[in-house]
Formats: structure tokens, C-alpha cells, sequence
């Protein structure tokens, strides 16, 4: 040890406190995580970059994207975060929300837009009380959580930021791509192949169609044979190339950006988009009972209202990094 | 009106009409070069048979098709090198896989005796493998006479096709490998005749579903893979799906069938007018096509089974004929 660190270290031992705590992003590397709480969520350092976001044709064709569905995904746009942010790690659960709906004496709702079997649609039941607590399916504190919508979001990561005293926002719909793409350039992070994502995402299968009584809407898609029905608890699935838990699959993630239908007029630092419908809201990731195609990088699941509460939904918060 | 994350997904199946439909229109574009297709019937009780039309396709796949379907090189090299065929003239191949009735008619005319087992999958022990009490009359699955007969071994097709060419006066046989991809591409170059898209299979054809999974009992050895979401279980009627550009139906999945060639190791010995490869390996037969429990990319055109001894039944193996127009 040399001198200069010698008396660092000694006057970091004989000096008080700070007031404040100090920034636990302080100094740290990529893919480094860090809490800035007890029971804040673990956050995952974000390198700048810049990264291609939206698909191409080819790929569309490739996956069998519809094309009134994946012409959302394009044109292809360059984006370049400057610097870097913290991403959570998972998506935030239902037991990190329910210390959120205590802390803030949240009503909760009494509908969620989950299975209707009646209807073989996920609209809800009608006179049904379902909600995040109760979304129709198994859960525990550990499983994502759903039956949110972006007002829940959004007011959730306010929370954290006064809580914290850092900037935490819902993630923009290019922080997210970019997280999800985790400097790869191929249509999911492990490359172009389908083939690997029954082992590494919780995307549809053949106990979830079970469960939903082999309904008809979901007759004839690629499924997964395993027994993992709904949602499984977050980070059941390896981590992606940049430490991050469940960007595909799982539940499906509103992200900042009001809807657009397309990446045209996309700003390329980074931020979420205002200048579209913002009493609607992008989706991103796909979820437990999505087809194979929607779960990409790329895919945009566009235009719901931002009220609405789907079972199949959750978020996941970004933080700034000054 | 609150409109669920999931009824957008719903509309987009919907919405899957209009590139199904595309793929469609695209499989009659092709169909007209050929016309509405020519069936052959040579007898009462005969096989249809659909005439090919003369002409040269590139066969087999390209490492890139491989690598994009995840395939493993040791299997997947067996496809390849990408060659040419031309076949000089028209050929007749079956316009379904051979049905348990038409099976039966020759087994009924020629007394030929059952096996003594068929291979079939123990979920028990989840392992396939022969099991003794099984056969076409009994795979261990319920079917109709308009099922594809399984349990049907090289040797089994060989002496329908004699007993066939007997009865008809024609030259029946099986259709050699090269034979088989060129009827089954019908002038694509995709892994699939509909295209390159998997999850279009499971309209296409009886490709490997969550019925089968459950049938099988959920085997472990059978997790975390792709199937279609529907409830068929083990093989359809012949025909139950649309035919490809030639108008030939099942031809990926619901029965394995059946080539004529000797096993090699891959397409460098594939001969270049199309017939089968009779020299090297004749111990030794494979499958094309994939059947109702094969993973998606044993389904694509280019596929040469493993290679397989000529007297193994096993409940998934069927087969289609062909025949020489003189």
C-alpha cells in the first residue's frame, strides 16, 4: 500500500458519517450490481453504448411475425446511450410492490384483465375481484408482479426515487431493447435459432394451454414441454450476457414510451418517447402465454391503455447513474 | 374498454390469416407451373399416385439452414453438401403415406405374417424401444383406416411395392431419397415447402404437439422443446392437412417414411439423376419427412434420418411408394 492510499484509508476510518449515504452506483463497472437499501431491488450497472433497435424484414419473416403486427418494430433505428444507468436485475415483484402499496396506503384495485374461460380471452371475468394480490393464478412474493398497469409503474418508481434519494423512472422502451439485446445483434441474445428458448425464458407451454383448457385462441402455436404453468418467480432463468433476470417471457413489461406505430421519429439518446398517444403505452418482452415470436428483443406489444391492468403484465425500473 | 395485453396477442392470431393465406397463395403459384396435379390409380384399392414434373432442384441443406434450426453437426452434416439432381422425366409418388387399409390389403393378399413387436415408447421408463405384442395392427395407439400404417420396417415397404408392381403390372418401389426431397420441396428451397417459419408447421402438418407430450406422459427426455399447442396425439387420417405445391399431402410429419437409398454418411455419394443410392452402407436404411413426435427440425425437407437396420418397426415409421411412368 502506498502512501497516498495509506492516508486515504486512514482518513476514511477517522472521519465521520456523511449525512448522506454515499451513492452505492459510486465507481462501479458493468454488469456490478448494487441495492440502495436493505429491501431496495438489486440494480445492475448498464454500459453506455450504442445498439440497432427495431427488427428487420428478415427477421420478421424468419419468426413468422404477422406483418400488421411487426410492422410496428421498424425501421431500424441507431440509438446511443451516452452514459451509463442501472437496470433492476428482475422484474419487481410482487412482494417489492406490496411494500410499496403499505408504505403508500395504495388502494388496491378490484379487476384485472386476466383468463376468462367463458370467452376464451383475457379480458377479465365479469363481477370477478381479481387484482395483483389475487390474479387468478398461484403466486408468491417472489413471482413477478401483475394485474399493474403504467400509473402503478410509473408511481412505483417515484416512490423509490424519494425514498432513495436517486432518480428512478420506469424503463424507456430503448433502455429496455437495449438491456434485452445485451450487446448482441442477433434477434435473441443466445443468436437466431428459436430452438434454446423453452431453457432460458417462460414463454408459452404445454402446461399453461392445459391450463387454460387447450383454448382455442392459443390452438396451433409453438408451446414448450415443460410443467411451469403462469408465472414462475423472477429469475428462474439464466441471466442474460449483462447479468439481467427474464427480459424475455415472464410477464410482459410497460416501458415509458407513450404508443407509436413505429420506430419513425424515434429519439436516438435513449429517452422515451412523448410524442405519440400517451394514453397508451408499450409493452415489451412477451410473457407466460406468449407465442415464440413475441418474445424477442424487437417486439413491440403496442397500443393498450395505459389504465389497463393485464394479468400477464409487470414492469421493471431504471435508474440514473450520475 | 379495457383491452387485455393477451386479446392483442388473440387479434394477431387473427391477424396470422393473412400471411397464412399469402403462404397459400404462394403454394398455388407454384402448383400452376404443374397444373392441377396428375393422379395415377393404377387399380381399385391402389395407392393415388401424383406425376411429378421432369426438372432439376438443388437437395439438401445449407449449414446455415442447420445452424438457424439449432441442429447438432454430427446429425445435421448428413444433410449436407447441397447438390444438384435433375430428373430426366417424370415419376409417380404416392399422393398420401400408404394407410392401414391399403396395408392391410397386401397383407391380407400375400399372408404375410406380423412382427413380432414393434418399438414403442415405455413411459415408465421413458425409452423407446420394441416392445413385443405390438405391430400395424396394434401401435399402441388408436387409429383409423385412413391412419398411415407404422410399425412398418424397410423390409415391410420393399415386399408392398413387389407385391404392388406384381398386381399392377408397373414398376412400384420406394421413392429413393433424392426422389422423396424433390416432391417434397415442389420447387422451394426453403426448410419447409411452406416456408422457413416453424410454428406455420402446426397448420401445415400433424408436426409433434402438446396432445403428444401428454400422451406420452410428459416424458423428461422430451422437456423444454418446442411442440404445437393442440390436441392430436399420435397420427392423423392421411390428408387430414393441406398439400404442397405438387399436391402431395404429410409430407413432414405424421409418419416417418421410408427411402429407398443405402445409408451414407452424407450428400457427397448422392447420385445426380436422382436415384437411390444402392452401393456402400446397404445394412443400413433412413427416414424423411419426421413424424407426429419428432422435433420441428426432423420435419424440415432436407432431414436424412439415422441410419437404421431394415427389419426395425417402430410405431412412427411408415412409408409413401413411387412408381416409374414409362
Amino acid at each position: 500500500m502506498n502512501r497516498t492510499a495509506y492516508l486515504a484509508l486512514a482518513a476514511s476510518l477517522l472521519l465521520p458519517a456523511p449525512a448522506l449515504a454515499a451513492d452505492a452506483a459510486a465507481g462501479l463497472k458493468p454488469a456490478q450490481t448494487f441495492k440502495d437499501c436493505d429491501d431496495c431491488q438489486t440494480m445492475v450497472v448498464i454500459p453506455a453504448g450504442t445498439f440497432t433497435m427495431g427488427s428487420t424484414p428478415a427477421e420478421r419473416e424468419r419468426e413468422g411475425v404477422p406483418p400488421s403486427f411487426g410492422d410496428h418494430e421498424g425501421p431500424t433505428v441507431e440509438i446511443t446511450i451516452a452514459k451509463p444507468f442501472a437496470i433492476a436485475s428482475t422484474e419487481t415483484t410482487r412482494g417489492q410492490f406490496a411494500a410499496f402499496v403499505k408504505a403508500t396506503n395504495r388502494p388496491v384495485p378490484t379487476s384485472c384483465a386476466n383468463y376468462n374461460p367463458e370467452q376464451d380471452n383475457w379480458a377479465g371475468k365479469e363481477g370477478q375481484v381479481a387484482n395483483w394480490q389475487n390474479p387468478g393464478f398461484k403466486q408468491d412474493d417472489s413471482h413477478p408482479v401483475v394485474c399493474v398497469n403504467y400509473p402503478d409503474a410509473a408511481d412505483y418508481a417515484d416512490w423509490m426515487s424519494k425514498k432513495t434519494g436517486h432518480h428512478y423512472s420506469v424503463a424507456s422502451e430503448a433502455q429496455w431493447e437495449y438491456v434485452a439485446r445485451a450487446g448482441t445483434k442477433t434477434t435473441r441474445y443466445w443468436g437466431d435459432s428459436v430452438t434454446p428458448i423453452c431453457k432460458k425464458a417462460n414463454i408459452m407451454t404445454t402446461a399453461t394451454f392445459a391450463a387454460i383448457n387447450n383454448s382455442e385462441g392459443w390452438m396451433d402455436e409453438l408451446v414448450c414441454t415443460n410443467d411451469k404453468s403462469w408465472t414462475q418467480p423472477v429469475g428462474s432463468y439464466d441471466a442474460n450476457p449483462w447479468g439481467v433476470y427474464d427480459m424475455l417471457g415472464n410477464v410482459w413489461e410497460w416501458v415509458d414510451d407513450c404508443a407509436t406505430t413505429d420506430h419513425k421519429g424515434m429519439p436516438t439518446d435513449g429517452s422515451a418517447r412523448r410524442d405519440g398517444d400517451c394514453t397508451r403505452r408499450i409493452t415489451k418482452g412477451g410473457a407466460f402465454h406468449s407465442r415464440v415470436w413475441l418474445a424477442r428483443p424487437a417486439t413491440r406489444g403496442g397500443g393498450l391503455p395505459g389504465t389497463g391492468r393485464p394479468a400477464a403484465a409487470g414492469f421493471r425500473i431504471v435508474r440514473v447513474i450520475d | 374498454m379495457n383491452q387485455s395485453l393477451s386479446s392483442l396477442s388473440k387479434s394477431a392470431l387473427f391477424l396470422l390469416a393473412v400471411p397464412f393465406s399469402m403462404a397459400a397463395g404462394a403454394g398455388a403459384t407454384a402448383q400452376t407451373k404443374v397444373a392441377a396435379p396428375q393422379v395415377l390409380t393404377d387399380c381399385i384399392g391402389c395407392p393415388d399416385m401424383v406425376a411429378t414434373p421432369a426438372g432439376t432442384a438443388m437437395l439438401g441443406s445449407t449449414p446455415e439452414e442447420r445452424a438457424s434450426a439449432g441442429i447438432v453437426a454430427v446429425f445435421g452434416n448428413r444433410e449436407g453438401p447441397v447438390y444438384r439432381a435433375t430428373f430426366a422425366k417424370a415419376y409417380a409418388i404416392g399422393r398420401t403415406e400408404i394407410t392401414r387399409a391399403q396395408y392391410r390389403t397386401f397383407v391380407d393378399a400375400t399372408k404375410r405374417p406380423d412382427p413380432d413387436g414393434c418399438g414403442v415408447h415405455d413411459a415408465a421408463k421413458d425409452s423407446w424401444g420394441p416392445q413385443p405384442g405390438y405391430s400395424w395392427r396394434k401401435p399402441g395407439f388408436t387409429q383409423t383406416d385412413q391412419d398411415p400404417a407404422v410399425c412398418i420396417s424397410y423390409n415391410d415397404a420393399v415386399a408392398y411395392t413387389q407385391w404392388l408392381s406384381k398386381k399392377t403390372g408397373k414398376a412400384y418401389r420406394l421413392p429413393s431419397d433424392a426422389e422423396w426431397e424433390y416432391a417434397a420441396r415442389a420447387g422451394t428451397t426453403t426448410p419447409w415447402y411452406w416456408g422457413v417459419s416453424a410454428e406455420d408447421g402446426c397448420k401445415r402438418g400433424n408436426l409433434i404437439s402438446s396432445g403428444t407430450i401428454a400422451a406420452l406422459g410428459s416424458p423428461p427426455s422430451m422437456a423444454d422443446r418446442f411442440v404445437c399447442s393442440n390436441p392430436r396425439s399420435y397420427t392423423v387420417p392421411v390428408a387430414s392437412y393441406a398439400p404442397n405445391g405438387f399436391g402431395l399431402y404429410d409430407m413432414a410429419g405424421n409418419a416417418f417414411e421410408w427411402a429407398a437409398d443405402c445409408n451414407s454418411p452424407d450428400n457427397t455419394d448422392a447420385h445426380a439423376d436422382g436415384t437411390a443410392r444402392t452401393t456402400g452402407a446397404c445394412d443400413r436404411h433412413y427416414l424423411k419427412g419426421g413424424a407426429f413426435h419428432t422435433p420441428f427440425w426432423l420435419t424440415r425437407s432436407a432431414v436424412r434420418g439415422a441410419p437404421l437396420p431394415a427389419d426395425l418397426h417402430m410405431f412412427t415409421i411408415g412409408f409413401r411408394v413411387a412408381r416409374t411412368i414409362d
